[in-house]
């Protein structure tokens, strides 16, 4: 594998413990438990997604990104990434700054982290900053404000790399295989399509014509540019499509040979949404560029939730930073089925939008929930079936999360059982 | 059969090929209507009073009072039983979701 280089310049490493030093390194460490979506981002810093970031943030990294939407040495960044902790836990463990602790999962050693500080924080204020909002409603806003407003920061280092089940290990790439992997396919512009749904065909086209737009000057003889499906894999809510269906439907687009392969690929990445529009609309272009894109796909209402944000809110935000932007955005507009074009098109293009037939979530979701094939020019049938095979074997019967699949479904990963203490 | 907006609540039934099958089968392949790119729907009627029933039951369905005036996300088993009773009955109106409670409340009444 070759040395690759995360958005800010700065080389990606991958802090994971050596086989030999695992047992002895962690045996006596206090350990601590983190959440699911706190393992995600542990995950995600020791290898490099969240590269320059290597460890939960510091009280100035953390004010600094909050108020001015940079790390304190300068670097873009539009989200803090906080280990919150309970006042009573701090105290329970004689926890003090300088300590190492081992961070635990579900009884899994995760990672060690040397605590660099213990400082507290004021989640209505940053909820403010980071969401535009303190209202509850927000989901974001509510999980941030349900968490201590005390923190503690530091490197982490993973005791055991993460092992992905089945299907989910086809998927997973670190920045390093990404790197890799784009260069195998001979790709010098690659454009990430971030997404949290099944393909519909409106999907397709909006990828399809973001291709022409990342591949700009690079001539097509031969082909040298990609497009990177890169799912957002993460805490569910009922009626979410399973990542299971997500991942396989998006994959069967090129198995299928609606796009070549080697202009289409499919990974995913560990992120809890925030659904933070604007704000996390730089987030995830900066997730990508660390897995060496160079140019991402935004749509109407990137990111958001609800009414909270205006649907190009996050295009506007992109563009007053562009100087500082890791990636080019390709900015998407709303598309469509128009009866009179006799084809998907968008706002750009068509002028009889009193006809246009909208590609709506909630649409397509009827169709799938009522089980009827929906027509070619809405899915391809190889993606319905996918997707409802999906849905058969991990959704049990169902391509949307519900309930069972909350309570039944296994971690999609799994760590090295190191039993640490007897 | 009408909201407080003053408009129709409904229930949208998709038909793919093995729905419409049915339909041709019942004579009711007309009530099938153009919807969204090559798809086609059945409009179940519905009233207030049994949106709330349903709602009730189904608390993972929701009525779209703004937009579409429909009953949207019942479970697909409540849908295939309703498309069921529309070729059964030869109805499209809210007698069949009357029906379809009907059949469902009589279990627990016993």
């Amino acid at each position: 594998m070759e040395d690759v280089k995360g958005y800010s310049g700065k080389l990606i490493r991958e802090n994971v413990l050596q086989e030999g030093q695992r047992k002895d390194y962690i045996s006596d460490l206090v350990e601590l438990n983190i959440d699911a979506q706190a393992t995600h981002e542990v995950i995600d810093m020791a290898l490099g997604f969240l590269s320059p970031v290597e460890g939960f943030m510091g009280y100035n990294d953390v004010q600094s990104v909050a108020e001015n939407m940079e790390l304190s040495d300068g670097t873009l960044w539009s989200i803090p990434i906080t280990l919150n902790i309970r006042e009573e836990d701090i105290k329970k463990n004689h926890l003090s700054e300088g300590d190492t602790v081992l961070l635990m999962n579900d009884g899994k050693a995760v990672a060690v982290m040397k605590i660099g500080e213990i400082f507290s924080v004021d989640n209505r204020k940053l909820s403010e900053s980071i969401y535009g909002t303190d209202n509850t409603k927000h989901p974001g806003v509510k999980r941030t404000m349900s968490k201590p407003e005390k923190c503690i920061s530091g490197k982490v280092t993973l005791v055991s790399r993460p092992v992905f089940k089945e299907p989910f290990d086809r998927f997973w790439k670190t920045p390093r295989e990404h790197a890799d992997l784009f260069k195998s396919k001979g790709w010098k512009h690659i454009v990430a399509h971030q997404t949290r749904n099944v393909p519909h065909t409106g999907h397709e086209w909006l990828m399809k014509y973001a291709w022409f737009s990342a591949n700009e000057d690079l001539g097509v003889d031969p082909v040298q540019t990609g497009v990177l499906v890169s799912a957002v894999v993460g805490e569910k809510r009922l009626g979410d499509y399973i990542d299971e269906a997500i991942l396989l439907g998006q994959a069967s687009l090129s198995e299928a040979g609606y796009f070549r392969k080697d202009v289409h690929a499919v990974s995913f990445i560990l992120w809890d949404m925030r659904y933070a529009g604007p704000r996390e609309a730089i987030h995830h272009a900066i997730m990508r560029a660390n897995l060496g894109c160079t140019h991402h796909m935004f749509g109407r209402d990137h990111a958001g939730v609800g009414d909270f944000y205006k649907p190009y809110d996050a295009h506007h935000l992109l563009q007053q930073v562009k100087d500082k932007l890791p990636i080019k955005p390709v900015f998407v507009l709303e598309n469509w089925f128009c009866p009179v074009c006799g084809e998907i098109t968008n706002a750009a293009f068509c002028g009889h939008e009193s006809q246009s037939e909208s590609f709506s979530g909630s649409l397509i979701r009827s169709i799938l929930l009522d089980g009827v094939r929906p027509t070619k020019r809405i899915m391809r049938p190889e993606v319905y079936d996918a997707v409802m095979n999906s849905a058969k074997k991990y959704g049990f019967g169902s391509p949307f999360v519900t309930e069972q699949y909350m309570n039944g479904r296994s971690r999609i990963y799994d760590f090295m059982d190191m039993k640490v203490k007897a | 059969m009408t909201d407080n907006n003053g408009k129709e609540l409904k229930i949208e039934m998709w038909v793919d090929e093995d729905r419409m099958e049915l339909l041709r089968k019942a004579k009711m392949e007309t009530l099938a209507k153009d919807k969204f790119a090559g798809m086609k729907v059945v409009d179940i009627g519905c009233t207030s009073t049994l949106k709330d029933k349903l709602l009730q039951l189904y608390p993972c369905a929701k009525c779209d009072t703004s937009t579409t005036c429909t009953v949207e996300l019942l479970p697909k088993e409540v849908k295939d039983r309703l498309f069921g009773l529309v070729v059964d009955m030869r109805s499209t109106g809210p007698e069949v979701l009357e029906k379809f409670l009907e059949e469902i409340e009589a279990p627990q009444k016993m």
